[in-house]
């Protein structure tokens, strides 16, 4: 799984342009499950989970033009946790201080703040939700490229908790090969997420 | 080679091997636990394998919103769709009612009717009055929450407080077990959009009846100070047939002025009808709502939204970029005048818009009563949206109109004319005081400095009379654009300046 979508520096640079939808589909495809499992996570009820989903995406749509190289690596994809981050915490936040001012129009994150509130000490990333993240980006990642039968074998096994046996006779697999299929699946996971962390900077994303 | 290898495994999940060893290879799988842990490890470790586990079961999956197969998808039924099943009923008390689910208050249950983003809809039948409710109760699941019983409580009192025939009446504001819930009329006649999906498009009397009720619902809620945020054909219900509309689902409602209890953002789904300024995340005010009921009666025309997508993304780019297709060249039985008017709703710009939800109820009230009875009631003027309109023929407000662009031309040629002041500067200390360094306070006074400057800077200053003409209305444009600068005025200046130069052509060019 060497080709993780986002180290492919022409996603980011078409994000840039509004007008190209397929890498818009593209990226609306690939990032709204983490952003969801992200907030899910944080103890967010669904509906609050898709309007974070929503505002990352509106975010990502007011700064898109406004990216400029950083030669960072995953900077991109750092972005967007912090955006997702943002929000959900807004939101956690105005759950226990409703009536009290909480800005005025909604959510709008621009990438200046978003650079800003990284410093704060409140927002301030911890390594399990990193990873966590990364986790969710390759799984949605993986989910979205891998054939759907060995996806569902290793969903059933691995997650749900069934026995090989149990999966293969639901989706009409050979026992064998729902181990196969769920151990494919993990392989990719695991290349997905190490590509996350060892892309070089000259094909790291931009932002 | 025997089976019990790691390079087996190895070859195996990088797709070496051929199509008879892999299916050998997985038979030998399925009975040898050694195999199975060693193939585990070449694809990642078990520790991986657990970490993922544990994380994709700690967090649902998003819930499927198909866009591409069906552009109807309500995130409240497709809320529906995905949580019905796990409603908590453990909060309705004891019934002796067969019928019924159970109670809550006064309310016998009778079904669920629906679930939104922060509560559950029930239709239940009131067993003092005998009649039936909708009860609208919080989820118990947000219960315990203070900002939700706040924000719930809000959409309470906000429905309750526009007490209008077009907007869904609320009876009572209660809690059960510490649950709050409030009880509104039940409309059996189903939402705009079923109607929709089910009819396809409606016809133009009906169209301007339902639009007409909508901005009257709309009107009196923009008059209490409540902007609705969530106006889509989901939230219109109609009861038997179109001859009363109400609008339903305040709970993303807003008081105007109020930037305390924001809701996060909007629901999320499919935006394809809001406004643009809701898109970009600014502000929404009353003509947001109009925006949105230019959506409604766009999709009641052609039976889909006018920026309906395969994504939520493209919705919300077509939302602020890209003008909606034509309606006439989908359903040319749409008059020219109606589209007109739905294309002035749909401005991308609040101000292009009507300016009040009652112009809209009156201009479609008159619409509609011209339509149905053409002999009775005369045509409207519809030169506010009807472009055809303006072209073919000349009414009084056009030539008013004429006349009054005349007299600012002539105003702007008389002042143009005046002499300059003893205290100006001359035209050399103008230039030096333009081209000298200036500090423009905000864009608008940037750019016209910029304008000012390149002509005071050009040399070669006259190429004829148009261009002179041309940068004296650029010129102009800026400086209503621009406040006054502190130390110079330079496009009094400047204009000074063509004025000068426009005598001068005007001499050599009699």
């Amino acid at each position: 799984m060497s080709n993780w979508p986002e180290t492919r520096v022409s996603l980011i640079r078409r994000l840039a342009d509004r007008n190209d939808a397929d890498a818009w589909a593209f990226f609306e495809d690939h990032y709204q499950q983490p952003v969801y499992r992200f907030a899910r996570s944080h103890g967010l009820q669904p509906d609050e989970a898709m309007d974070v989903v929503q505002e990352v995406l509106m975010a990502v749509h007011r700064s898109a033009a406004n990216w400029k190289p950083s030669g960072r690596v995953g900077s991109f994809r750092a972005w967007l946790a912090e955006a997702a981050r943002r929000i959900t915490l807004q939101i956690i936040r105005q759950r226990s201080r409703i009536g009290r001012g909480v800005g005025g129009s909604g959510f709008a994150i621009e990438l200046g703040e978003v650079a800003a509130m990284s410093q704060a000490n409140e927002l301030q990333t911890n390594i399990e939700e990193d990873r966590r993240w990364s986790f969710y980006c390759a799984t949605s990642i993986v989910q979205k490229e891998i054939n759907p039968q060995h996806w569902m074998a290793f969903w059933l096994t691995a997650v749900d908790g069934k026995s090989a046996e149990e999966a293969a006779k639901q989706l009409a697999m050979k026992v064998g090969t729902v181990y196969s299929a769920k151990c494919r699946v993990l392989a990719k996971i695991k290349a997905a997420i190490e590509s996350m962390t060892t892309t070089s900077p000259d094909q790291g994303d931009t932002q | 080679m025997t089976l019990c290898d790691r390079r087996m495994a190895e070859l195996l999940m990088s797709d070496s091997l051929s199509i008879e060893q892999t299916a050998q290879f997985e038979d030998h799988l399925a009975g040898c636990p050694t195999c199975q842990a060693m193939l585990v490890e070449v694809a990642g470790g078990k520790e991986t394998l657990d970490a993922a586990a544990a994380m994709l079961a700690s967090s649902t999956e998003l819930p499927q919103w198909n866009h591409s197969q069906n552009s109807h998808v309500d995130v409240r039924s497709g809320e529906l769709s995905h949580t019905s099943n796990s409603v908590d009923l453990s909060v309705l008390g004891p019934t002796d009612d067969p019928a019924s689910m159970g109670r809550i208050g006064n309310y016998e249950i009778q079904g669920i009717i629906g679930r939104g983003g922060m509560g559950i809809v029930f239709r239940a039948l009131d067993s003092a009055l005998r009649r039936n409710v909708a009860l609208k109760v919080l989820d118990p699941s947000l219960a315990s929450i203070a900002a939700a019983r706040k924000r719930f409580a809000m959409e309470a009192r906000a429905m309750a407080a526009i007490s209008h025939e077009h907007v869904v009446p609320v009876y009572t504001v209660d809690e059960h077990r510490g649950l709050p819930y409030f009880a509104m009329e039940y409309v059996p006649g189903g939402t705009l959009e079923s109607r929709i999906r089910k009819q396809g498009p409606l016809d133009c009397l009906a169209i301007l009846r339902i639009s007409r009720q909508i901005a009257l619902a709309l009107s009196a809620a923009h008059e209490c100070g409540l902007v609705h945020r969530d106006i889509k054909p989901a939230n219109i219900l109609l009861d038997r047939g179109v001859e009363r509309v109400r609008v339903a689902d305040f709970g993303l409602a807003r008081v105007n002025s109020d930037a305390s209890h924001t809701r996060s953002g909007f629901i999320a789904g499919t935006p394809q009808y809001m406004a643009p300024e809701q898109v970009r995340g600014e502000t929404c005010t009353p003509q947001s709502d109009l925006f949105s009921l230019g959506t409604v009666m766009y999709a009641m025309c052609t039976g889909h939204s006018p920026f309906r997508s395969e994504s939520m993304y493209g919705s919300m780019q077509r939302i602020v970029h890209e003008e909606p297709r034509s309606i006439r060249e989908q359903v040319p039985a749409i008059p020219d005048w109606l589209e007109g008017f739905i294309f002035k709703l749909l401005s991308k710009n609040t101000l292009d818009r009507f300016p009040d939800a009652m112009t809209v109820a009156r201009l479609l009230e008159a619409e509609a009563a011209h339509t149905e009875n053409p002999a009775q009631f005369s045509k409207p003027q519809r030169l506010e949206y009807c472009t055809s309109v303006k072209t073919q023929s000349f009414g009084l407000n056009q030539w008013l109109a004429i006349v009054a662009s005349v007299a600012a031309t002539v105003a702007f040629v008389v002042w143009l004319t005046i002499p300059p002041r003893p205290a100006d500067k001359t035209l050399e200390q103008s230039k030096v005081a333009i081209t000298g360094s200036m500090v423009p306070a905000n864009e608008h006074e940037s750019n016209a400095i910029a304008i000012a400057k390149e002509i005071a800077n050009d040399d070669e200053f006259v190429v004829g009379e148009k261009s002179i003409r041309e940068r004296a209305t650029q010129i102009e444009q800026s400086y209503q654009r621009s406040e006054p600068l502190p130390i110079v005025d330079p496009f009094t200046v400047e204009l000074r300046q063509l004025k000068q130069q426009l005598d001068a052509f005007e001499k050599q060019n009699p």
